[in-house]
């Protein structure tokens, strides 16, 4: 078997559904509002989270999903990794079909979800919790605190391991997740979002922990899902673009940025970013794509990227647009295509937008 | 890594009681973690019974013609019967309150895809309300006979009773199962539902918990004895109070009337229970912020 995950014209439809009035005014016989609800529920439009996805992933390799928020990242690993079920195709993990094999399919994976509350138990230490997790999932006592000790290293909780969760900052109990990830060791990893939230020291301290250890080492075969552009580039041994349930690109990052080798990307360092400035840069002639990136909401300082057949030409008349929009421009360099720019070719837009 | 040496085996009967322990033992913990709830929870059984021994030292005269098979004490009756409901009650609404507990504390995800599944979280949750059940018909019993000198235990078959009790809660989970399925059929899923809320309504008038059914129009009655609470609270009041055996017929009755009721509404849950986690599957509904 090549393959770890084989994806097969997988499909996931939501109902658009609408949100459940908290205060309803029902008191204890608020199942009135959900079942009227229900009804407009019944009629509601699907929209398509996930649309007819094939893929591939290779034994051992470190796979990323980039895509903006809402690009069906999440719903793909969760179709994956057994939380939903698929509405049409299907995939196996490990040989196992998800839909037909579901239990062996969970003794294949590990999953890491972003945000800071799930399953965690609020009363318990950060320790406690670890521990929790590792005899849920039957792991021997005598490996499991070896475990939960390399991974507090890790992670960089160890001198905060006897806190309760409500006692930490938010990026700690992300640590906290994404140690509880590495206490179990399977031969599938899905990771979504897992730097979400955290400081930049931490988030590298756990790229090269992924890398070095879970990938090179061990040898697991890791999906990891990112909207960072770096993130992807960094760790991905190939990367697969998605937008609007689709995957519209997929290859090594080297492949994917060699679509648009042919373009310039020119990147001006300025202030005074705003909507408008964007649009003037679009409409000048030979500008295929621009994109902008603001580092100070104050200043609107930042950092424009535009994509151009013919840089020399257009230079001028992107600086002029920059000065008429009250900029001040502070850095011009060429740049090299990133991952970013590969997504901004193949949908028109940015991925952080 | 040899992709046939998994770390993570299938769940043995250990890891799942480990897990059912755990979620029993975060339970209490909870319970009792905010003290002046839990005293007023404890208050609160005292005052009940308080309550009903002067309500029924006031009408208990009224009563006693429709007494007659139960003793003829209305306020140990009473008491019984709030007593009972306690256990019937967390039949009834054990199994929805735990899949509130585990949507909304997004514990079933991380239930989900560990070797052991959600079954284990809501087990854990459920042993609790069955644990503090306990707790509170313990506290009915003992201090109704104690302060208040209510005529339970003198002759009593205990036996029976504990029999009438568990065909009852056997019948009771049945319902329990299809309130709980109504979270994701029916999107109730702000902690009610309609078939306790019903279920829960209809026990409380009809079903002889406060008083017998022979006080009730035939049209009520008639609904009552479609509660399998009705015969559970009848026998077992039967054995404890009057001291009522297996062989009595209208005990034996009220029991094959339960197990016939438990035939009925076990696997009708089971269907609608394993239906409606299908749909939360396929609606990404398993826990809130998924």
């Amino acid at each position: 078997m090549d393959y770890a995950i084989e994806v097969f014209n997988l499909t996931k439809k939501f109902k658009k559904v609408k949100k459940i009035p908290t205060e309803a005014g029902f008191g204890d016989a608020h199942w009135i509002i959900a079942l009227g609800l229900k009804l407009k529920f019944l009629k509601a439009q699907d929209i398509v989270a996930v649309d007819d996805v094939n893929l591939k992933v290779r034994k051992r390799e470190l796979f990323g999903l980039l895509g903006p928020n809402g690009a069906g990242k999440t719903t793909l690993i969760k179709c994956l990794s057994t939380l939903l079920i698929p509405d049409e195709g299907t995939a196996t993990i490990n040989g196992y079909d998800v839909l037909k094999e579901p239990d062996k399919v969970k003794r294949c994976i590990n999953l890491v979800g972003s945000g800071h509350w799930v399953g965690f138990d609020w009363g318990l230490t950060v320790k406690e919790n670890l521990e929790f997790f590792a005899n849920l999932y039957g792991l021997k006592p005598s490996l499991a605190k070896e475990r939960i000790d390399e991974v507090l290293e890790i992670v960089g909780l160890k001198d905060r391991q006897k806190e309760v969760p409500g006692r930490i900052s938010s990026g700690m109990r992300q640590r906290m997740i994404i140690a509880k990830g590495f206490l179990i060791r399977t031969p599938v990893f899905f990771m979504d979002e897992p730097t979400v939230g955290l400081d930049p020291v931490s988030a590298k301290d756990i790229r090269v922990y992924i890398k070095e250890k879970l990938s090179g080492e061990l040898g697991e075969t890791i999906v990891l899902t990112t909207h960072y552009m770096h993130e992807a580039e960094q760790l991905c041994d190939r990367v697969a673009i998605m937008d609007k349930g689709k995957i519209v690109a997929c290859g090594t990052p080297l492949e994917l940025k060699g679509m648009i080798e042919t373009e310039e990307v020119v990147e001006i360092e300025t202030i005074n970013i705003g909507t408008r400035l964007i649009d003037e840069i679009s409409k000048i002639d030979l500008v295929q794509n621009v994109a902008s990136h603001i580092d100070d909401p104050v200043t609107s300082a930042g950092t424009i990227r535009v994509h151009t057949d013919d840089a020399e030409s257009i230079l001028p008349m992107v600086l002029q647009s920059i000065e008429r929009n009250g900029g001040k421009v502070l850095h011009v360099s060429a740049s090299q295509p990133t991952l970013e720019d590969v997504f901004m070719k193949l949908t028109g837009k940015g991925l952080v937008e | 890594m040899s992709e046939q040496d998994f770390e993570v085996k299938k769940a043995d009967w250990r890891t799942v009681l480990w897990a059912v322990w755990a979620n029993f033992r975060k339970a209490i913990m909870g319970w009792t973690f905010f003290l002046p709830n839990f005293i007023m929870d404890l208050a609160g059984i005292i005052v009940n019974i308080g309550i009903f021994y002067f309500l029924a030292t006031f009408t208990g005269s009224a009563m006693a013609s429709y007494l007659a098979r139960f003793g003829g004490d209305y306020a140990a009756y009473i008491v019984l019967g709030i007593a009972f409901n306690a256990y019937l009650g967390a039949s009834l609404n054990s199994f929805y309150n735990s899949y509130c507990m585990g949507y909304w504390g997004c514990a079933f995800e991380l239930y989900a895809t560990s070797p052991v599944g959600i079954k284990a979280f809501m087990a854990g949750s459920i042993l609790f309300d069955y644990f503090v059940s306990t707790i509170s018909v313990l506290f009915y019993i003992l201090f109704g006979v104690s302060a208040f000198g209510l005529g339970i235990g003198r002759g009593a078959d205990l036996g029976v009773a504990v029999l009438a009790i568990l065909l009852g809660m056997v019948a009771v989970i049945g319902i329990g199962l299809i309130a709980a399925s109504t979270f994701t059929l029916l999107n109730a899923k702000q902690w009610s539902n309609p078939v306790t809320w019903i279920v829960n309504f209809l026990v409380g008038l009809v079903s002889g918990v406060y008083f017998p059914l022979e006080v009730l129009p035939e049209w009520a009655r008639a609904i009552g004895y479609m509660l399998p609470q009705t015969y559970a609270y009848d026998a077992a009041r039967m054995a404890l109070l009057s001291g009522a055996s297996i062989t009595n017929p209208l005990v034996t009755s009220d029991l094959s009337r339960l197990v016939m009721f438990s035939f009925i509404t076990v696997p009708i849950g089971i269907f609608f229970f394993k239906r409606s986690l299908r749909k939360a599957e396929k609606d990404g509904t398993l826990s809130r912020w998924s």
